[in-house]
């Protein structure tokens, strides 16, 4: 065969072709030596210990809670505990199959599935050293956990800390190769991805009915036990505590069994993921990467929804269109959360979760009533700490049902055919926040109410219901000015163009989180002394309190400019994100 | 005439300019755009057209000069909610909302300028363009070509007395350039004022009225459309100034 320019090529020139298609086959820095050490400080040094600790803290706290003293001897804790395990190992797995199909088991380099990928070498050949970086690293991180998993169960059941330790290092590690296994079987083949949304969903399901319904029936512990490899892996962990070498054994030769099978399973089928799969998970791994590094929640979810979205098919559910144009944006943005169940739900859940919290801590700050302290500045501490909490919560909820908002910043559709401007575009965006959180708050106080008139106690249903209504009003409008975020900042991460200070410097634009705060913390513990028998003036001056800071956060989103003139000297870009599962030109 | 004098042209841009960073891409730009009237906006690469129009649509801050449509400036609020309800902009890359529907975004744009009919309108629309069945699809699920149409079918569930349009026929095959072609003409015959930019100026023939032509920002030469052509300067957009084809070749 004869090539074009034959006679213009030497032989080094070959070499050195060979050379860099060889560099670029061998799976590139993942296995640097520098690399590695820093993976494996993060994971040994810096996060086991951190989950140790917190697991710890949590146990001490639940165990106070329940009123129980640690260790726990009674007969049926080992039976509990296996179950929790369980159902946290199928968890685990769960999310590391659904991340393979939004964002793949291994992140490939563009490049190399432009490159690489489309050149006549054997896909295996390329792929298979990639995905046994992937297991090995599965491996790793699962057996830090499943060591982690197994220090905390000794602080709870006793027993000897190595034997836990080792089992829960094997037993943690086979289930992350597992799982990883799992995951790269995900994308083997068109339409894997969907099923795995689909079928992710019903197991979770399951196990959550299961470990719920261990707590009553030891039936569904056992069935949870033995129903695959978390379960298998959360009876080794338990036997070894119980000194029971038999049952450990058996449980983790079952497990590593099982890992065998789905690794070799998965190095055969290494070259049959489709160019398509791969790319376009590329591309959702690339976008994920940069919103990490901006430390950009909020994007992060948008490019994992997004990607997720493609996976989904058609919509099933649509609301009546609506006949006024007040309530079109309104519609768009119900229409928008119908559509994305997950983050109705989260809001409706960290809403909950503002509104436990800052009650709980106006009672703290109230009473004095802490379990276990009895100093001013234990309880005050506490208060303190619990507030953070609310206001992170409550801030997360309305961003939550803000994403609609954000959607439409980083897709300018209304910007370009509805007629409104920025700022009154941004404030039609806020009402289905607002009218969803109000309604979670009202759903509250009803509950409330007809729980007192029913003869029951209330406990902080009330306090905590009240507390979500009187926040709410500042709540939104701070975190619409939190999400207005310039378009380009995700294709800005993308073209490497951002650096750490300009990360640092967009974190530190969310000042008026400060002002959530404190429009928590005055409501929360007035409410919650309302809650014990304060005068109705108190109520009175929380929600002037909250009017204030409502008003100072309706101005401050008033004035906020259009986030693609925070940079008028920048041309403006297209957001990255749309390109994700789109078709192609055709 | 003053900015003080009334005016009854749709759109009145007066020594416009913009500038990205230390680069002037649009200098000293003056446009007058009657009922009815369409201007191409022509030039190659780089040369301002995008900027030009986006300035007039309110997207982006001018650096310097003014923008009216029929008399309201796009930037400066009340007024310019007022001028967006009189101009419609079609940009070169259609951008929608992930979640709705086609079927969804034609609902939404009638809904926010309480147009009764427009959803209608809109289905009409996509029936002609052979996009009927997609009402149910979602825009990210169609090809590049078939999401320019969905905006002309969202364009068409609303009113406008002003057309801008960037690059309208980039991603259409010849039989929805050609049925472009008629919808702007029968626009224009209705009253609607419009602005082009497009690098196929053949597109423009028979519909455009002038031919503005920018170079580096630049305005170079305005004037009828027919005289434009006929003095080749179709041919001749692109072409560096001092270019010699015979060197090139």
């Amino acid at each position: 065969m004869t090539r074009v320019g034959d006679a213009d090529v030497d032989d080094d020139d070959d070499g050195d072709g060979e050379a860099l298609l060889q560099a670029r086959i061998t799976p590139p820095s993942t296995l640097r030596t520098r690399d590695l050490l820093y993976r494996w400080y993060v994971a040994v040094v810096v996060v086991a210990p951190v989950v140790v600790a917190g697991g710890a803290q949590g146990l001490g706290a639940a165990a106070a809670l329940l009123g129980l003293d640690l260790p726990v001897t009674a007969p049926s804790a080992a039976g509990h505990v296996a179950a929790l395990l369980a159902a946290a190992g199928a968890a685990g797995m769960i999310a590391v199959v659904r991340t393979a199909a939004w964002r793949g088991p291994m992140v490939l380099d563009g490049a190399d599935i432009a490159w690489l990928l489309t050149s006549p070498q054997p896909r295996a050949r390329i792929l298979r050293p990639r995905l046994t970086v992937a297991l090995l690293r599965a491996t790793g991180w699962g057996a830090v956990a499943g060591a982690s998993a197994g220090l905390l169960a000794t602080d709870v059941l006793g027993g000897g800390l190595p034997p836990a330790v080792a089992a829960g290092a094997v037993a943690g590690g086979m289930l992350g190769g597992t799982a990883q296994a799992g995951a790269w079987w995900v994308i083997t083949a068109t339409g894997r991805g969907r099923f795995a949304l689909h079928a992710t969903t019903v197991a979770a399901g399951v196990a959550l009915l299961l470990a719920a319904g261990s707590l009553l029936w030891p039936a569904a512990a056992t069935a949870l036990v033995w129903s695959g490899p978390w379960g298998w892996a959360a009876t080794g962990v338990v036997a070894s505590l119980s000194g029971d070498v038999g049952v450990a054994a058996a449980a983790l030769l079952l497990v590593i069994g099982a890992a065998g099978v789905a690794a070799a399973m998965a190095l055969r089928a290494a070259d049959r993921p489709p160019l398509e799969a791969l790319a376009a998970r590329a591309g959702a791994a690339a976008n994920a990467r940069t919103a990490r590094f901006l430390m950009d929640l909020g994007a992060l979810t948008e490019v994992r929804r997004q990607a997720l979205d493609a996976l989904r098919g058609p919509p099933h559910l649509f609301l009546p269109a609506p006949a006024s144009a007040i309530w079109a944006i309104p519609w768009r943005d119900a229409t928008a959360l119908l559509r994305t169940p997950g983050r109705s739900w989260s809001g409706v859940a960290l809403a909950a979760l503002a509104g436990a919290c800052a009650a709980v801590a106006g009672g703290l700050v109230a009473t004095g009533d802490v379990a276990g302290a009895t100093e001013a500045p234990q309880t005050l501490a506490r208060a303190l700490g619990l507030v953070v909490v609310a206001a992170v919560a409550g801030q997360g909820s309305a961003r939550m049902l803000l994403g609609p908002l954000r959607s439409g910043v980083s897709q300018p559709f209304g910007h370009q055919h509805l007629p409104w401007s920025h700022i009154a575009l941004v404030q039609r965006h806020t009402v289905t926040p607002v009218l969803g959180m109000v309604v979670a708050g009202l759903v509250g106080v009803g509950a409330a109410t007809a729980a007192s008139v029913l003869g029951g106690p209330p406990a902080r249903l009330w306090p905590a219901a009240m507390a979500v209504l009187l926040a709410t009003p500042t709540l939104v409008p701070v975190a619409a000015a939190a999400v207005l975020r310039p378009p380009e900042a995700l294709q800005s991460g993308t073209m490497g163009m951002f650096t750490e200070s300009a990360a640092l410097e967009r974190t530190l634009r969310g000042w008026p989180q400060l002002l959530a705060i404190a429009a928590v913390i005055y409501p929360a513990v007035t409410v919650a002394a309302v809650g014990g028998q304060l005068p109705a003036l108190s109520l009175v001056a929380a929600a002037a309190w909250s009017g204030i800071t409502a008003t100072l956060a309706w101005r401050s989103l008033a004035n906020k400019a259009p986030p693609w003139e925070d940079s008028p000297d920048a041309a403006p870009l297209d957001h990255p994100s749309d390109q994700v599962g789109e078709r192609s030109s055709s | 005439m003053t900015d003080e004098e009334p005016d009854d042209a749709l759109l009145r841009v007066r020594g416009l300019g913009r500038r990205f960073g230390d680069a002037a891409v649009l200098t000293g730009l003056d446009l007058r755009v009657a009922a009815g009237e369409v201007v191409a906006l022509l030039g190659a690469n780089g040369s301002g057209k995008t900027t030009a129009l986006r300035c007039m649509a309110g997207e982006l801050v001018p650096s310097s000069g003014t923008v009216r449509v029929a008399g309201a400036d796009p930037q400066v609020e009340p007024e310019a909610e007022r001028a967006r309800r009189r101009l419609a902009f079609v940009a070169d890359t259609p951008v929608f909302y992930r979640e709705l529907t086609v079927g969804e975004h034609l609902r939404l744009v009638a809904a926010a300028f309480d147009d009764a009919t427009g959803a209608k309108r809109g289905r009409a629309v996509l029936e002609e363009l052979g996009l009927g069945a997609r009402l149910r699809s979602r825009p990210h699920e169609l090809s590049s070509g078939q999401r320019q149409k969905v905006l002309l079918a969202c364009i068409s569930a609303r009113p406008f007395d002003l057309l801008l349009l960037d690059e309208p026929v980039l991603r259409l095959d010849p039989a929805s350039q050609r049925w472009l072609h008629q919808l702007l003409l029968s626009h224009a015959r209705n009253g609607v004022g419009i602005v082009l930019t497009t690098h196929q100026p053949r597109f423009a023939e028979g519909l455009a009225d002038r031919a503005v032509c920018l170079a580096e920002g630049v305005v170079v030469s305005d004037e009828p459309f027919e005289t434009f052509l006929a003095r080749g300067g179709a041919d001749a957009i692109g072409e560096p100034a001092d270019s010699n084809l015979e060197d090139l070749r």
